[in-house]
């Protein structure tokens, strides 16, 4: 089975697994015990590279990890579960060993080798969606957690070589994602060779200047900016100690520098202290008769109240006040100015007005068909207007309320988000108001409200509506089926087929579907740029043309329409709205509300289902549609609700699971004495020592399964020496030697004396022996 | 897991002579074994007539020491207890008399009896191994070995033992009546016997030799794990409510003495939790200030908080096995 998999450049890919394994290493020094031999972290890691390496090699010439739909890579099953296991195998080991009594992993250590494990994991598939971001996220974690946990010599500088391999990640993704798609795209490289030479220069220069200078801490102080000036034009200066006459004398003189440092706090020097900087966030209102003065220390004297001495040097006073220019309070006229102030979840597309063909020059509106509003009250709050539907939509997730107020827009249409549930008119929603929102509101056409005459400024409209659950689209695939050709959704007029064409053909490799739709947006998004003051010429006839090749970016309006006609192309009954964006920039958090301005109108598309709900999508950049994020309270009532479905749908394998379940638990210790039994018969690699630890284990466990749960004080000898049987005393004497006892030289006992003596203990102390020796003795 | 040394066969020979002397009592012989090779003191708290004197009589003719008594009574002094200066009319100077801490084993009867001046005199005996006369300190035996006793029952006219003295001894311990086998041997044997023909056995051990081991015991292994357990057992006497005042570290120090002792008796060469959790009773005893009922009471306490070690030491992230 063949795979058209592309792997990502090895260069990205070693920069990665770099950087999770600095970071590991780094975490793997923090909880190294004392006595561990100091290469063993760094074999560790370096088993973990091997390791990650070799899953990288089967993912990609097999389908067992990664599944690639043509150019997308997705986890397989297998590829999940193991990722998962790998989370969760150390804090089983932990559990495991809590309950067994054998070595007890702490949490901490669980936690970091899990984040390890998962790091590894991701740094093993870079070419996944967002696997590279999320590997670095958990290595700077695993750095994070170094720092705070650990004090061994080797974090610092791990750390400090880990934020260097950040920065450069850094700079590759900005590249990646800045760079201007071209044909050639696969040809583009980042400036590598002129990076490598800048940092080159940079460490000559500090070399070189710190064998002059004197030390390299110097050296970087040099670039530090400082009130005091740089040492090559003050001597004295440095890190803002030493400021000169001419420093305070300046026109808007302030202390500038690290003023925290123990070399500013210690320094003999005169220096300015910026009072504004020691201030922490307290407001402070600057006043004019303010002045901090900066004098030598042998001037200072304790002058406690009325008026400060004058020292008679002009020029060494200074207003605190800063001579900024004074921020204009944009707030309030931003306020005033909005059109709409819109409570809730932002961002919001709220829609007025719907095109549905397109002549090639502008779009147009479908014919309008004036209906009464088709609203009901339900019980028990009656305050509200529900839509009647003819049903629900599976990938129609939650439900969202927002409180629009009118400000200074005036138009008889009502901005509204898609997918609307319910509305009500005023914030207390009395039965006039109920009435004459029923009377008042009607159906321009579908998906478009208008109200007999403009809503005054200051009304209350609260709106409830249900977005879309991203992850049932993805889950159906036949919800978006080929229609019927002959329909006004899928119109494209005869000279811009080509253009929208060209750009669909870039999606045909994808299954039919959203992953089709959404790789046409994401596409649109990620490599074209926004320019809302952009205007088409008039000599073009090609809009979606003059977009992706000419101007390479445009107004909301044009990505709008070369998306709706790409995907008409492609058989996707697609059309243009406009309305407003609630931009969550536009928040003001002192009243909790997100203006609505002039500004933010829009355009986006919408893609219809086969059960006639439209989608909608942005193929702006910059813009995002909410989609539904479940709560974990949401997640967790649906994985109920699924596993009754399953229940209901299954009956006889969940009550064969159920049985299976009981039993299992119900014998869970034999089973598990019977798989430790193995473990400990058959299991070759351990040493003789733990060989004789695990089995006391086993013993312990049928001590158990007897009823008679060794105890705490209870030694070994204590507990089985009872038991008068030549193998078990030899193997209680061996147990003690290897526990108590000196250190053994190699050899001192041979592996299979050991395990003769083992097998024989657990052959002679069965759980029958034990029982009956426990009930004798104790 | 037992190991032959050069005294295995006299240490069982100790045991067959001191099990001849004080019948059944098997248990109080290991322990005053343990306490002997520990370089402990033992106080014996038991009413008369249960074998205090014989056994430690036999126990210094066992071991070729020279033994000494003291009874104590109100009207002991000091200098009974250490010597004194005494001048020689002939010499024309002053002379030493040597009291009877000068001995390898002193068994100091009715402790609780002599004034708390006279049982201070004992402590530097006790604690030093040397006593201080008119500012001339005098060198005692390295063997010296203190049995002490007293009556649990009779306070009248006594002065109970202060702490600071009960923390210089190991154990406390009690004989208690005999088994009833036992106490028909031990009429048997008494027939036709005069109780002074144990004066004239032989000793058990050659000079020296008592000494040597005690330098033996020293050595035991004592892995990482168990010295942890140690202080973990200690540091419950310390937290606990129940108790009065926890453990010092002197008795942790005697602890882990009293178990390498009883490793060393065991013939091994490294210490095991059985060797701690041994001898933990009459430790606690002396060194909480209880009965050897409440001892036992607390013993149970205490251990079932804090468990065996079965781990191997490199698992607890100890980097080195053993001591000495």
């Amino acid at each position: 089975m063949s795979h058209s998999c592309r792997p990502p450049r090895l260069g990205t890919h070693l920069l990665l697994l770099s950087i999770v394994s600095v970071g590991s290493l780094s975490a793997r020094y923090a909880i190294t015990e004392p006595g561990t031999a100091s290469y063993w972290p760094p074999t560790t890691i370096i088993g973990y590279v091997v390791g990650a390496l070799l899953l990288a090699v089967i993912g990609c010439r097999s389908s067992w990890m990664i599944k690639h739909r043509n150019s997308v890579n997705v986890y397989s099953h297998i590829g999940k579960a193991i990722g998962i296991g790998l989370l969760l195998a150390p804090f089983a080991w932990s559990v495991f060993g809590f309950t067994t009594s054998a070595r007890f992993l702490p949490l901490e250590q669980a936690a970091i080798a899990a984040l390890t494990n998962v790091a590894f994991f991701l740094g093993a598939f870079p070419g996944i969606s967002r696997n590279d971001s999320a590997a670095v996220a958990v290595s700077f974690s695993l750095a994070l957690a170094a720092l705070m946990l650990g004090d061994h010599a080797a974090i610092a500088p791990l750390t400090t070589v880990f934020g260097g391999l950040c920065a450069v990640w850094l700079a590759h993704r900005y590249w990646r994602d800045s760079s201007a798609p071209t044909s050639n795209r696969d040809n583009a490289h980042p400036p590598v060779m002129a990076l490598g030479c800048f940092v080159v220069f940079l460490v000559c220069v500090s070399v070189a200047f710190s064998g002059i200078r004197g030390s390299l801490a110097k050296t970087w102080g040099e670039w530090m900016p400082s009130s005091g000036g740089s040492l090559r034009a003050n001597s004295a200066a440095l890190l803002g100690a030493g400021d000169g006459d001419w420093a305070v004398s300046g026109p808007n003189a302030r202390g500038t520098g690290a003023v925290d440092s123990e070399y500013f706090l210690e320094s003999k020097l005169a220096s300015i202290y910026d009072v504004l900087t020691d201030a922490y966030g307290e407001p402070l209102t600057a006043k004019d008769l303010f002045r901090s003065i900066s004098i030598s220390i042998d001037q200072m004297i304790d002058f406690k109240g009325g008026k400060a001495p004058d020292f008679g040097e002009a020029g060494r006073q200074f207003s605190m006040y800063r001579q900024t220019q004074k921020k204009r309070d944009r707030s309030q006229s931003v306020q005033a100015n909005a059109l709409l102030y819109v409570e809730g979840d932002a961002p919001l597309h709220l829609a007025m007005t719907i095109y549905d063909k397109f002549d090639g020059v502008s779009w147009h509106e479908p014919e309008e068909s004036i209906e009464i509003c088709r609203f009901e009250a339900r019980e028990p709050d009656l305050s509200w207007l529900w839509l009647l539907k003819d049903r629900d939509h599976e990938f129609l997730g939650g439900s969202r309320i927002h409180t629009l107020r009118f400000g200074r827009l005036s138009t008889e249409r009502i901005p509204l988000p898609s997918h609307l549930e319910r509305l009500r008119l005023g914030q207390a929603g009395g039965a006039n108001a109920r009435q004459w929102a029923m009377e008042t509101f009607a159906w321009i056409y579908e998906g478009v409200l208008r109200a007999r005459h403009c809503l005054p400024s200051g009304t209350y409209l609260e709106v409830g509506s249900h977005p879309v659950d991203p992850s049932n689209l993805i889950a159906d695939e036949s919800l978006f089926t080929p229609t019927s050709v002959n329909d006004p959704h899928l119109d494209i007029p005869e000279h811009l087929s080509a253009s929208a064409t060209a750009l669909a053909s870039q999606f045909t490799h994808l299954p039919r579907g959203w992953e089709q739709i959404d790789g046409l947006v994401k596409h649109l998004r990620l490599h074209y740029a926004h320019d809302r003051d952009a205007i088409l010429p008039p000599t073009c006839d090609d809009p979606i043309h003059h977009l992706l090749h000419q101007a390479r970016g445009g107004p909301a309006y044009q990505f709008a329409t070369a998306a709706a006609l790409a995907l008409r192309s492609l058989g996707y009954r697609t059309r243009v709205v406009s309305g407003f964006y609630v931009n969550p920039r536009n928040y003001v958090a002192a009243a909790g509300y997100t203006t609505v301005k002039t500004e933010d109108a829009h355009f986006w598309i919408e893609v219809q289902t086969m059960p006639g709900v439209w989608i909608s999508l942005d193929p702006t950049p910059g813009y995002e549609v909410s989609w539904y994020r479940p709560t974990i309270l949401a997640r967790i009532f649906k994985a109920t609700a699924d596993a009754k479905n399953w229940i209901v749908a299954h009956p006889v394998a969940s009550t064969a699971i159920v049985i299976i379940s009981l039993l299992l638990w119900w014998r869970r210790w034999r089973i598990y004495e019977r798989l430790m039994t193995l473990w400990c018969v058959y299991w070759p690699f351990r040493s003789d020592d733990d060989r004789l630890v695990h089995t006391l284990r086993l013993l312990d466990v049928r001590s158990r399964l007897c009823g008679q749960r060794r105890p705490l004080s209870a030694t070994p000898r204590f507990w089985y020496g009872g038991i008068d049987e030549p193998a078990c005393q030899s193997f209680l004497s061996h147990l003690y030697e290897s526990l108590y006892g000196p250190v053994r030289g190699a050899g001192a006992n041979s592996e299979s004396v050991t395990r003769l003596l083992c097998r024989a203990a657990i052959r002679t102390v069965s759980l029958g022996r034990l029982r009956a020796r426990l009930l004798a003795t104790r | 897991m037992k190991e032959s040394s050069p005294y295995t066969a006299r240490i069982s020979a100790l045991k067959e002579r001191l099990n001849g002397a004080l019948q059944g009592k098997h248990d109080v012989i290991e322990h005053v074994l343990t306490c002997l090779l520990a370089r402990g003191h033992i106080l014996l708290e038991d009413l008369p007539g249960l074998g205090k004197t014989t056994l430690a009589r036999a126990l210094s003719v066992a071991v070729g020491g020279r033994f000494a008594r003291l009874q104590c009574t109100p009207d002991l002094l000091p200098n009974d207890i250490t010597g004194f200066n005494l001048f020689n009319q002939k010499l024309r100077e002053f002379e030493f008399v040597r009291g009877p801490v000068f001995s390898d084993i002193l068994l100091a009867d009715e402790i609780n009896r002599a004034t708390p001046r006279a049982q201070s005199a004992l402590l530097e005996a006790m604690a030093e191994r040397q006593v201080t006369v008119d500012n001339e300190q005098h060198r005692l035996s390295p063997e010296f070995f203190v049995i002490a006793t007293q009556n649990p029952i009779e306070h009248h006219g006594t002065y109970p033992l202060p702490e600071a003295q009960l923390d210089r001894f190991a154990m406390k311990l009690s004989i208690g009546y005999p088994p009833p086998d036992d106490e028909v041997r031990m009429l048997e044997e008494a027939v036709a016997n005069l109780e002074t023909e144990d004066e004239d056995s032989d000793p058990v051990l050659q000079s020296g030799d008592l000494r040597r081991m005690q330098s033996e015991v020293v050595k035991m292994r004592l892995a990482p794990p168990l010295q942890r357990y140690l202080v973990q057992l200690a540091g419950i006497t310390r937290t606990e409510s129940d108790f009065q005042h926890g453990l010092s570290p002197r008795a942790v120090l005697m602890w882990q003495r009293l178990a390498q002792a009883r490793a060393f008796l065991d013939a091994r060469s490294f210490v095991t939790p059985d060797d701690i959790q041994g001898v933990a009773i009459p430790l606690f005893s002396v060194h909480l200030t209880l009965s050897h009922h409440e001892a036992s009471d607390r013993y149970d306490q205490v251990l079932s908080k804090v468990k065996v070690p079965t781990e191997l030491a490199r698992n607890t992230g100890d980097s080195f096995r053993g001591v000495g």
